[in-house]
């Protein structure tokens, strides 16, 4: 039987009738159109389905859409300003940070969460908080460049 | 994963009539980071889910007015692994949660589930058997309390039955000048079950020249969490020396079942007891004295 939800995702408030046993993940993919979201292993290992939720990194594989009822969601999509990427992004875009770019919604997420809860994280900091996100491209090394430079220029 | 019927309670008593109801074909929701990976490998399978995140009281955590800390069963990992009051003896709990699975993980993963999932490497089990937690488990029959050294018979086996729900999680109060710690040995830094977990609360005397009382928490080395109450009684009243210590970890070592399997052989357990015991205790008095 279908509930009804209201979600809140990138500043745009959304209405939707959706089954239980929907996951978040496939809400946003499917439902709202929004592929920046990845899902891979959908068992809450990878990482890749990352969205904040409340401002907080959550596996979007391990939650129901029904779940989010009344939350507020941030996806990849939902930090591009007027066009203009954010500085985390500029920052993986410029230290090579992205290859294949298939965890890199989920990277950026978490490290945007991160960076809005602790603005000058040291290096243990960032390495724990990206724990939950794999990456089987890069090795991280550049990862881990592009956020201490984001991290940099978004302290001014 | 196969559909279900969706219910969110209001109340804790509309919860547990719902898990009458539906007795034996329900199941809880709080974190859902175990319960739906289950879920989804087919592992289990629920026609009713009641999600309880519906029920605000349950996510408090606080110390009632005897000192007593009372947790709630919906209180994060996140939550617990930075909440400023778990200090002296809670930080055995505290640094359990924290090292739960991955940033995304312990946003959602509560410590109801934790304790609930009843499997012997649950993260936070072998603090809270050190802190003596004891479990408020309620049903439409009422409410009984139930220790948490008592709540474990085998793997994924709990006393909790199928129509009651954990409604608080209470630990008695513990000295202020109490210090806990965990260590947790893993194949990866994080993202991974432990091989070996072990949590210490304890204190010692004014002049920190004896253990007054110490409480060692084995975690995945036995069907259930379990304390080294042999390695606890030989410790407690005897002055501190570094034989002592190293002795207290081999006999703590002893107590310790583990099985081989992926992660780690049961020799390797064994000894991995040992070390990290030892370390714990070591590094119990090495912060008491110089808190001093």
């Amino acid at each position: 039987m279908k509930r009804k939800i209201r979600v809140k995702v990138n500043e745009t408030v959304y209405e939707a009738f959706v089954e239980p046993h929907l996951t978040l993940v496939d809400f946003i993919r499917d439902h709202l159109n929004l592929t920046g979201t990845k899902k891979s292993c959908d068992r809450g290992n990878c990482g890749a389905c990352t969205v904040l939720m409340d401002g907080n990194p959550i596996n979007s594989c391990l939650v129901l859409a029904v779940e989010a009822n009344h939350k507020s969601l941030l996806t990849i999509e939902g930090l591009l300003a007027n066009g203009d990427l954010h500085s985390i992004q500029k920052a993986f875009v410029e230290f090579g940070a992205i290859q294949c770019g298939f965890c890199t919604p989920g990277m950026i997420l978490t490290m945007k969460a991160l960076l809005d809860q602790t603005p000058n994280p040291t290096e243990e900091q960032i390495k724990k908080a990206l724990a939950g996100n794999l990456c089987r491209c890069t090795g991280y090394a550049k990862i881990l460049q592009a956020v201490k430079a984001a991290k940099s220029f978004l302290k001014g | 994963m196969k559909t279900f019927i969706y219910d969110r309670p209001k109340t804790v008593t509309e919860a547990i009539s719902l898990l009458q109801k539906y007795k034996g074909k329900a199941t809880i929701l709080a974190g859902g980071t175990d319960l739906f990976v289950d879920l989804k490998k087919k592992v289990k399978y629920f026609p009713h889910i009641i999600d309880i995140k519906g029920i605000p009281p349950l996510e408090s955590v606080g110390f009632d007015s005897n000192g007593n800390l009372q947790i709630g069963p919906l209180v994060t990992m996140q939550a617990l692994s930075t909440h400023p009051g778990l200090l002296h003896g809670y930080e055995s709990l505290s640094k359990a949660a924290s090292k739960l699975g991955s940033w995304q993980i312990r946003n959602r993963a509560t410590i109801g589930g934790n304790i609930c999932r009843a499997s012997p490497s649950g993260e936070t089990l072998p603090a809270l058997l050190c802190l003596n937690a004891e479990l408020k488990l309620v049903s439409v029959e009422g409410e009984r309390r139930v220790p948490l050294k008592n709540f474990y018979w085998e793997p994924g086996k709990s006393a909790i039955m199928i129509d009651e729900m954990l409604s608080e999680i209470i630990i008695p109060r513990i000295y202020t000048k109490s210090y806990g710690t965990y260590k947790k040995l893993a194949v990866r830094e994080a993202m991974d079950l432990a091989v070996v977990g072990i949590a210490i609360v304890g204190w010692l005397d004014p002049r920190s020249e004896f253990f007054k009382d110490i409480r060692i928490g084995l975690g995945s080395v036995a069907p259930t969490p379990i304390r080294a109450k042999k390695a606890e009684a030989f410790l407690t009243g005897k002055k501190i020396e570094d034989d002592l210590i190293a002795e207290a970890a081999s006999l703590a070592s002893t107590e310790a079942q583990p099985i081989s399997d992926v992660r780690g052989s049961s020799w390797y357990r064994s000894d991995m007891v040992k070390q990290l015991v030892e370390e714990a205790i070591q590094e119990m008095v090495t912060h008491l004295r110089d808190r001093r």
